[in-house]
């Protein structure tokens, strides 16, 4: 898995390239933790390049949406696959996380 | 024939007798019984008498063996202590010898009459009594029984076959030995060949020497019998049967042994003790038959821990019997209500905790399993019904209004974690065999990561509860029937690049998954109504 972190604004945006299994899970969360060092951090979630998510990475992404609902935070993702969507869809987190098409959209929903 | 046919309905009536006791003793004791029998367990002489006395009231040690075997694979007693029981209950079958020694018509025809009262009076329709007057019957017929074979051994001494038997055979001990052994596996019960060989030698047919040798292989044969009952069993219940063949090896060996070596040396032993002390010949027989078994606990004890060792190579445990163990019921916690509710909650944790491997197999992203899925589901059945079981203790024990609804919850999460063991089964079963191609795969690879994801979340919820954790796995397992049906509907119109089996096997994983989302829904709503009692 490769892990990419930008800032755009104050926004962090991590890509993620590869698998995102029990192997890799672990360094994601501690990454994207680390990232989270604002008080009120907004993070958008890429996962134009990833071609594989597992129940780990689900769970990675959900250990994620609560740190940052507990500092008041915000979060997006964006740029899936039809495949990866689907294991979103399909997981139930469509209805409690912000899925955005592009990276554009993501953003502007969550500096809003 | 009238010898014949006497005989044979002694051992009708005999094993008539020993079925209607046995089965109504034991719904006397009922579902207690078992709890009571693991208690008693605790300490050798409880041990002892509990395996005296369910030898002699069964009449068969494979009977007791077949029980013991039944709370080792359950777990409520280990292999440590069930072996002693044997010992005892072999000696406890020969507590019917004794009695045939005395005269049983009084206490025949007593036990028939008190029977017939009882039935007269429709005591046997009677919800209180109605195990005990069958148990009584069951006495009465068994003592009846050994009546008419005595009756019909001592007409034995008329019969003219027998002495032609007898004169062809030259009193050899070879031939007598192998007919105690092989009339022993046909009728399975040793004590009764060995009543039959005490009338016909107090009737003088044969001498005590033949009669000795008679009971001899009959002990054998019921170590035989229990070899044979072991083909059909596996793990610890297989062990105890080994067990047994174990000790009536040695047993008959050692006394076998010892007698020869008595009269070949001439040596004061065995024989020549017993007959200082002036006893009958068919007591004598009873005696041996007796010290067989007290010699076989002799001799293996020494070896105790090298057969131990032995049998867990031969059979080790079932993956059903390592997996299905209660890790936290503990019979001692039912007189504190507070702490035995715990403990369920904490088997339960462990139940739940286990769910997800009933996919693991089906991911990608996992480890191989430690065991199979069927047994998985087996097991977590089996400790399911122990934690229903000890929720019905506790009610039975504990009537304050606090416990009975905390019984109530636990009883339904308990319902529950069973409906998730088979569905999740099911599953497996249905995914495991079928190609699915590769415009499935996708959507099975969807489904099972998120099963595992919501399987694991629920299993930490449990542990540590708190409100956000819960709050996330209600939104997370909302309903999913219409995007199931939607997914049905995809995959109907797809017949060119998926196969009917596939197809189908679609459809039924997709209504397994609507299921387990369902019942994981149900759970989570109760894991929100118990903590709202704990918090009342």
């Amino acid at each position: 898995l490769d892990i990419t972190v930008a800032q755009v604004d104050n926004t962090q945006v991590i890509t993620l390239r590869g698998r995102l299994d029990s192997s890799t899970s672990a360094e994601f969360e501690s990454q994207a933790l680390g990232s989270l060092t604002a008080d009120q951090p907004r993070l958008v979630i890429s996962f134009s390049e990833l071609n594989y998510i597992s129940s780990a990475g689900l769970r990675v992404i959900l250990i994620l949406a609560k740190k940052i609902r507990q500092t008041q935070g915000r979060l997006a993702l964006c740029e899936m696959s039809p495949a990866i969507r689907e294991v979103f869809d399909i997981s139930g987190f469509l209805s409690i996380l912000t899925v955005r098409n592009t990276q554009a959209e993501a953003l502007a929903e969550i500096n809003l | 024939l009238k010898i014949f046919l006497s005989i044979f309905a002694g051992l009708g009536l005999f094993f008539i007798g020993i079925r209607l006791m046995a089965d109504h003793l034991q719904q006397i004791a009922g579902r207690k019984m078992r709890r009571l029998v693991g208690r008693s367990m605790t300490h050798q002489l409880s041990g002892a008498v509990f395996g005296l006395t369910a030898g002699a009231v069964m009449q068969s040690t494979n009977a007791v063996i077949q029980m013991l075997g039944t709370l080792v694979s359950a777990g409520v007693m280990d292999t440590r202590k069930a072996f002693p029981v044997i010992n005892w209950a072999n000696l406890g079958t020969s507590m019917i010898l004794l009695l045939s020694l005395f005269s049983m018509n009084l206490l025949v025809l007593t036990l028939i009459g008190l029977t017939g009262v009882a039935y007269f009076f429709r005591l046997n329709h009677s919800v209180l009594h109605r195990h005990w007057v069958k148990a009584l019957l069951g006495i009465g017929l068994l003592f009846l029984g050994i009546d008419f074979i005595k009756h019909g051994s001592s007409l034995l001494k008329e019969a003219g076959w027998l002495k032609d038997y007898i004169f062809m055979s030259g009193g050899s001990h070879g031939l007598n030995f192998l007919v105690g052994f092989v009339v022993t596996l046909l009728v399975q019960s040793s004590s009764i060949i060995t009543v039959v060989a005490m009338s016909v030698v107090s009737v003088g047919l044969l001498d005590l020497g033949q009669g000795v040798v008679i009971v001899l292989g009959a002990s054998l044969a019921s170590g035989v019998n229990a070899w044979m009952l072991g083909n059909n069993l596996t793990g610890y219940a297989r062990q105890l049967v080994f067990y047994q063949l174990i000790l009536k090896v040695l047993g008959v060996a050692a006394t076998g042994l010892l007698l020869i070596l008595e009269a070949l040396t001439g040596l004061p032993l065995l024989m020549t003790a017993i007959q200082l002390t002036g006893i009958s010949p068919a007591f004598t027989l009873a005696v041996i038959y007796m010290l067989v078994q007290v010699i076989s606990d002799l001799v293996a004890h020494p070896f105790h821990h090298t057969i131990e060792h032995a049998l867990t190579r031969l059979s080790p445990p079932t993956e059903i019997e390592v997996v299905g163990k209660p890790h936290y019921l503990s019979d001692h916690a039912l007189g504190e209500p507070q702490s035995a509710l715990v403990l369920v909650e904490r088997e339960q944790e462990e139940l739940l905790a286990k769910l997800p491997d009933f996919i693991n197999p089906l991911r990608e992203d996992s480890v191989t399993p430690a065991y199979k899925v069927e047994s998985l589901h087996d097991a977590g059945q089996k400790v399911a019904a122990e934690c229903a079981e000890f929720l019905t203790n506790i009610a039975d024990q504990h009537h304050s209004r606090d416990v009975l609804e905390r019984v109530v919850l636990l009883r339904q999460r308990n319902e529950l974690i069973r409906s998730l063991q088979e569905v999740l089964r099911d599953l497996y079963l249905e995914i495991q065999p079928i190609d699915h191609g590769e415009s499935a795969q996708q959507l099975l690879h969807g489904m099972l990561e998120s099963l595992h994801l919501l399987l694991l979340t629920l299993s930490e919820a449990q542990a540590e509860w708190n409100p956000e954790d819960m709050e996330i796995l209600r939104s997370l397992t909302h309903d999913r029937s219409e995007m199931m049906d939607s997914i049905r509907r995809r995959f109907i119109g797809m017949e060119h690049t998926l196969s009917k089996e596939a197809q189908q096997s679609i459809f039924a994983v997709t209504m397994h998954f609507e299921r387990v989302v369902w019942l994981l829904r149900r759970y989570v709503l109760l894991l929100d109504q118990s903590h709202l009692t704990l918090d009342l």
